[in-house]
């Protein structure tokens, strides 16, 4: 399973990403980010790795073709926050693949310190989170 | 031995690596380069971190620091707008300097400024090594956003000159009249050329 993962290249630069549109305008992650409308949270947990998707997918793949989409289609609109046991924001648009536990609560906490002047934010989310 | 000195730095260059690894901005004073200022002195004033792959902000623009309030952000937009107005400022690049000045004061003026936070907050969660954007330096070595004044700071006297590891103040220099010193150095010429503004 860690195999069909590891084609995700975590230095690949999402077309509308945050780190795309920063390096298309030479201004820094946090002006692009000035723009974002929106938080995506997603969870990278080791269940995400299942392959039980439409196509025999993994949930991890899908969860990174369908923000691919988003960003490309908005783009610099969507933050990528990755979270499992630690939480990781991804301006490249690809949720790093950590593995481990599921610290929703942490995710939340990360998030909310970067929410101000969001309309929303999104979480992924299939497995039940950690007890506190 | 460590002295406070006083210098009225009528014009400060780059802060370059010389040739004793060192990296010092030269600093024109008493008719001479008679000051030099480290590069992490100036990044310490001017709120510039100095941790490889981090990138300047819209903070370190204005010379001030992230904790600064509005009537703080406020005085030093104007003073760096008066030392990089293209119509003052004679320096190849002062047109694209001053937007920048403006850019910055546009964001950390209004409600924006609050955004701005949150992303420096999540660009400064990623690690030096991930890259954080662009690198504050650019070839030619770092320049002060601003870069003349009364300059008061630590340091050690190396021969002919001042090697300043601290500032512990700088204030525009202003004339008989209340005018205000703008400096700047066109490329090709043999010395800085001065204006005097009204503040």
């Amino acid at each position: 399973m860690r195999g069909a993962l590891s084609k995700f290249d975590p230095n690949q630069l999402v077309k509308g990403s945050l780190a795309d549109i920063a390096k298309s305008r030479g201004e820094t992650l946090a002006e692009s980010f000035l723009d974002a409308d929106c938080i995506v949270i997603v969870d990278v947990s080791g269940s995400m790795e299942s392959e039980d998707a439409a196509g025999g997918k993994s949930r991890y793949k899908v969860a990174c073709d369908e923000l691919a989409a988003l960003q490309s289609t908005m783009p610099g609109k969507i933050a990528v926050i990755a979270f499992s046991h630690e939480v990781i924001f991804c301006p490249n648009g690809v949720p790093l693949n950590i593995g481990g536990g599921t610290n929703l609560a942490g995710a939340l906490t990360f998030a909310k310190a970067a929410s101000f002047g969001l309309s929303s934010s999104v979480t992924a989310n299939r497995t039940t989170p950690n007890p506190p | 031995m460590t002295e406070i000195r006083l210098f009225e730095v009528r014009y400060l260059g780059r802060a370059k690596t010389r040739m004793d690894g060192s990296q010092t901005a030269y600093g024109w004073a008493r008719g001479s380069w008679s000051v030099a200022i480290t590069k992490a002195a100036l990044h310490a004033w001017f709120g510039v971190s100095s941790r490889p792959g981090e990138a300047g902000t819209l903070y370190s623009t204005l010379g001030v620091q992230p904790t600064a309030g509005a009537d703080e952000i406020k005085k030093s937009y104007r003073r760096l707008a008066k030392q990089w107005h293209p119509d003052l400022c004679r320096e190849a690049d002062a047109r694209s300097q001053f937007q920048a000045i403006q850019h910055a004061y546009e964001i950390l003026s209004g409600p924006k400024r609050a955004k701005y936070d949150a992303g420096l907050t999540l660009q400064a969660s990623l690690t030096a090594n991930r890259g954080a954007g662009a690198a504050i330096d650019d070839e030619y070595g770092y320049r002060a956003p601003l870069r003349c004044g009364h300059i008061m700071g630590k340091g050690t006297r190396q021969g002919s000159r001042f090697i300043m590891t601290e500032i512990l103040q700088w204030t525009d220099i202003f004339d008989a009249r209340g005018q205000m010193l703008v400096s700047s150095w066109i490329y090709g010429e043999d010395k800085p050329s001065e204006r005097w503004v009204m503040p």
